[in-house]
């Protein structure tokens, strides 16, 4: 079976601006939470932005179940961008329709169940929603698929501390053995529970790649004193 | 998956265009009215006032209706594809030809709409207008279609049922050259990274300047031809009916190449804030 997702010499350059990614190779398996952490302008969002399609890499490849980003690999990613892509004209259970009719590994049950839980009408005019409310119902939407590849840029930012604790729970229990999650996220602290890997990323490459585990043991320290320690100004 | 898009894409722009152009529906309305009540019977100065200036409010009305449509279809490609709103639909399991498709087609047949509406309501009014007036002052109306085909074989050489093709064609062709336009304005608008609406904006003053140019180009062999030859053509009609080809060739051309841009931009250059 192909890795998840397999990237090769990945170098990203805005128009006549240095390298935001520079020669990354970076192999991701199946049935991992991952964090991918850096600081700002890291690249971590040209990462996922490239590996989403939303972006075209200036040399070198991605690979996602052995296929290269297009239309296919798309129906197996679930992506939660940090803006808010809904459509104000949009009711929420409008945007479940879309999912549905766009996605056929969306399950919509899922979607009117957490909806619930977190006390979100499904009636409701997107236009009327707080921002919180309206990221809240991204993450549902992304997590109610059953995708291969969920990738997640900073998923908790912007919602409230209780919030958190339960979409991370929804991260937890709602993925499958085969899927990978990938959360790019500022806020270790409050993930560093669930991850089982780190990707460490600065100034386009990669710094280290390890497991959770593999760090605690290794240098005594949490992520998050790692990541600080690291990433020291 | 371009049906799954259009449907959608029906969907978020109808109830709008639908609010729009019901106004022409209600002008059409008030035209009509207007003609059928007593008012023109007294004759006064006023009444000639009268009648010219709703004749111009009517004008300017539809023309704002017809232009909020051109420019509500902009905003709605710009808005959903390079906007926020951008990182979900370029996100979809979908081509970026078929996201251009399923808009260029929602905007076709609304502006198809628009202009059938417009084309409508003139020949209510007008036809109320008849009915009021035109039983003595204009004659029978089989006479007005037979001046009509005379002035059609005059000015463009053919009758009024080829020109109407003719017209039909240049109005679809015409149609979509504009909306692709658009699009490839907007897209190569987004090259700019600090003001993307100014640089679509010129983008579009820049293909219009440059259509405007190749169409005065294509006049040349026609009137150089028409300088040095020893037969004039009297009539109108042969050059006339060059200019409807050459229009309807550089609109089908102009739409190729403009989609061609919007959707290479689309491939390669697609890059959201």
């Amino acid at each position: 079976m192909n890795p998840l997702v397999e990237i090769k010499g990945l170098s990203k350059r805005y128009d006549g601006k240095k390298l935001a990614l520079d020669n990354l190779n970076l192999t991701l398996p199946r049935g991992r939470i991952i964090g991918l952490l850096g600081p700002n302008g890291s690249g971590k969002t040209t990462l996922i932005k490239l590996m989403t399609g939303l972006l075209t890499p200036t040399s070198g490849s991605i690979m996602i179940n052995g296929l290269p980003v297009g239309v296919f690999t798309k129906s197996r990613i679930a992506y939660l961008p940090e803006r808010t892509y809904l459509q104000s004209s949009m009711r929420v259970d409008d945007m479940i329709d879309f999912f549905t009719e766009f996605y056929p590994d969306f399950r919509k049950e899922r979607a009117y169940e957490m909806l619930k839980d977190l006390g979100i009408e499904p009636s409701a005019p997107l236009k009327t929603l707080s921002k919180g409310t309206k990221e809240k119902v991204q993450l549902i939407l992304v997590m109610s698929r059953d995708a291969d590849l969920y990738i997640l840029d900073e998923p908790i930012a912007g919602v409230d501390p209780a919030a958190r604790d339960y979409i991370l729970r929804t991260i937890i229990s709602n993925y499958n053995e085969n899927a990978t999650i990938l959360i790019s996220t500022h806020l270790i602290t409050d993930i560093e529970s669930v991850l089982d890997e780190v990707v460490f990323i600065r100034y386009g490459q990669l710094l280290l790649y390890n497991s959770v585990d593999n760090i605690r043991e290794h240098f005594g320290k949490s992520i998050d004193a790692y990541f600080r320690e690291v990433f020291a100004c | 998956m371009l049906g799954k898009l259009t449907k959608f894409e029906f969907r978020a722009v109808n109830k709008v265009l639908l609010l729009i152009n019901s106004f022409t529906v209600l002008l059409t309305l008030i035209g009509c009215l207007t003609f059928a009540s007593p008012l023109w019977e007294f004759e006064s100065d006023y009444t000639i006032f009268l009648a010219m200036s709703s004749v111009i409010i009517y004008y300017v009305a539809i023309l704002a209706i017809s232009l909020f449509t051109y420019v509500y279809l902009a905003v709605r490609f710009y808005k959903n594809l390079y906007t926020d709103e951008g990182y979900l639909m370029h996100t979809l399991p979908v081509t970026p030809r078929e996201l251009i498709l399923s808009k260029a087609i929602t905007a076709f047949c609304w502006e198809l709409i628009t202009v059938l509406l417009i084309c409508f309501s003139v020949c209510a009014i007008l036809g109320s207008a008849y009915l009021k007036f035109g039983m003595e002052s204009l004659g029978d109306i089989r006479d007005i279609f037979n001046e009509l085909n005379k002035f059609s074989i005059e000015v463009y050489n053919m009758g009024l049922s080829p020109l109407t093709i003719y017209m039909i064609v240049a109005i679809i062709v015409g149609s979509f050259s504009g909306i692709f336009t658009i699009y490839a304005s907007i897209s190569l608008g987004q090259l700019f990274h600090r003001h993307k609406v100014l640089g679509s904006i010129l983008a579009y003053i820049g293909f219009y300047f440059i259509i405007q140019i190749i169409t005065m180009l294509t006049q040349i062999p026609y009137w150089t031809n028409l300088f040095t030859s020893d037969y004039i053509d009297e009539s109108m009609g042969s050059y006339m009916t060059y200019e409807l080809s050459v229009t309807i060739i550089i609109s089908a051309i102009t739409a190729v190449v403009c989609y061609i841009i919007t959707e290479m931009m689309m491939r390669k250059k697609l890059n959201l804030d």
